[in-house]
């Protein structure tokens, strides 16, 4: 890398050699800061969402994972509305068509593919297959994939103390999550593990290659395809396996639960847009982990908002993300320059 | 040729001169995206510090203008050369 070449007069150059490190440190700090407002946002549109679950017609559905992936697809469906016209007022609309026709664009909908239907539909299964237990505690991992990935294919520098918060953080996340097998015969126990580890490789898949694509793609633009892509591959790809259009047809005429799930992906647009500007400007595995701090804020929304109770399991793990949040954020100086 | 996404223009503007500041990509970028709501120094200055960041370009001079703000002169690097194999066949 060269070295940076300061002009002018021996004053001026000492104040811009000192304005260009504060520049390259705010950046860094404001890609940290979204990191973190994607987690918090995350836990309060799960919140929302998991209080338009609690109502019809997303109680019923003919098989036990079609609420789910409707909830899923419409909420992507939301979002995707959201952050549209969030771009075409803010004057980038016609970015959205541009980008769609470049090689970047493409795979920022195969991003879109992975972290939608593909991980989504292995999370529901893995529970299906294996039991929450298994399932939920292989999933939390996914940003230890997405870090690896990050680090081979993205050449992304990873200290050991960020590779330490890494840790906390998923080990928070599962100690959070974790509910003892409850001894039912799971005759696809080994087919459900192998969907949780999609679910896990498809979320870590989806923060490389959009990172990737937002090397040369904003990522306001990127958030909007991805979101539009997941909904609209989940209406003709999956939903009609689960009989899912049925209920979609529903939820249009239960107007309480209906706008309940536009708020969540009103929200949830502005997390997935927090959490993609961090992915660009922080790294893919500083960012995952700030992602899942979102563990610890559905704790305190649901606390104070839903009658949630706290137990040990949630005080510990909570702990141990918020200690993990703290090491992945103490140097943003390792930030000014991403990737080796 | 259709326009490229904004981001990825620079890029390429960037691969076509020595060395640019940030108020010579926004008259270069003119007449693609002028009339566009994007087309801002503070958009323009995002980009580039995320491109700075990721490793695409780099700083090679820095200064102060005659308003008294930071002039920052920036370069592609290698590796954002090596990004530009993925521009539509008509950009190449």
């Amino acid at each position: 890398m060269a070295e940076v070449q300061a002009v002018g007069t021996s004053a001026s150059r000492q104040t811009a050699l000192e304005l260009s490190g504060k520049r390259k440190l705010g950046h860094a700090k404001a890609g940290l800061l979204w990191g973190a407002f994607g987690g918090m946002s995350w836990g309060f549109a799960g919140i929302i969402l998991g209080i338009a679950f609690t109502m019809a017609p997303f109680t019923g559905g003919a098989t036990i994972y079609t609420a789910g992936l409707v909830g899923s697809a419409m909420h992507d469906g939301f979002a995707g509305i959201f952050l549209t016209f969030y771009n075409i007022i803010n004057g980038r609309g016609s970015e959205i068509f541009r980008t769609l026709k470049t090689w970047p664009g493409v795979l920022v909908c195969l991003a879109a593919l992975f972290g939608g239907p593909i991980a989504m539909g292995g999370y529901l299964l893995g529970i299906q297959f294996a039991g929450a237990a298994y399932a939920l505690s292989i999933t939390a991992c996914f940003p230890v994939i997405g870090t690896l990935l990050a680090w081979i294919f993205l050449k992304e520098k990873i200290t050991p103390l960020v590779w330490g918060g890494i840790i906390c953080c998923v080990a928070g996340a599962i100690i959070v999550g974790y509910t003892p097998p409850d001894g039912a015969a799971y005759p696809h126990f080994y087919l459900g593990i192998g969907c949780a580890l999609l679910a896990c490789f498809g979320w870590g898949i989806e923060g490389v290659l959009s990172t990737f694509g937002m090397d040369m793609v904003d990522p306001d633009i990127a958030i909007a395809v991805r979101e539009s892509v997941s909904c609209i591959v989940s209406l003709v790809g999956v939903l009609p396996f689960v009989a899912g259009w049925a209920m979609i047809g529903e939820s249009f005429t239960n107007l309480d639960s209906l706008w309940i799930l536009a708020l969540a992906g009103c929200i949830g647009g502005v997390s997935y847009l927090a959490w993609y500007k961090s992915l660009n400007m922080t790294g893919v595995g500083r960012a995952m982990a700030l992602n899942i701090t979102y563990v610890i804020w559905g704790l305190i929304f649901g606390f104070f908002m839903t009658d949630l109770e706290l137990t040990r399991n949630l005080i510990i793990g909570g702990c141990v993300i918020t200690f993990g949040g703290v090491l992945v954020v103490c140097n943003p100086k390792e930030l000014l320059n991403l990737r080796g | 040729m259709a326009t490229l996404p904004m981001r990825f223009r620079l890029l390429y503007q960037m691969a076509n001169t020595k060395t640019a500041t940030v108020h010579e990509l926004i008259d270069a970028l003119n007449n693609d995206y002028g009339n566009e709501g994007q087309y801002s120094l503070k958009s323009f200055n995002n980009h580039l510090a995320s491109m700075r960041a990721v490793g695409l370009i780099e700083e090679v001079e820095v200064d102060m203008d005659t308003q008294g703000n930071l002039l920052e002169t920036f370069s592609i690097t290698d590796f954002g050369r090596t990004r530009l194999k993925h521009l539509p066949r008509a950009w190449r």
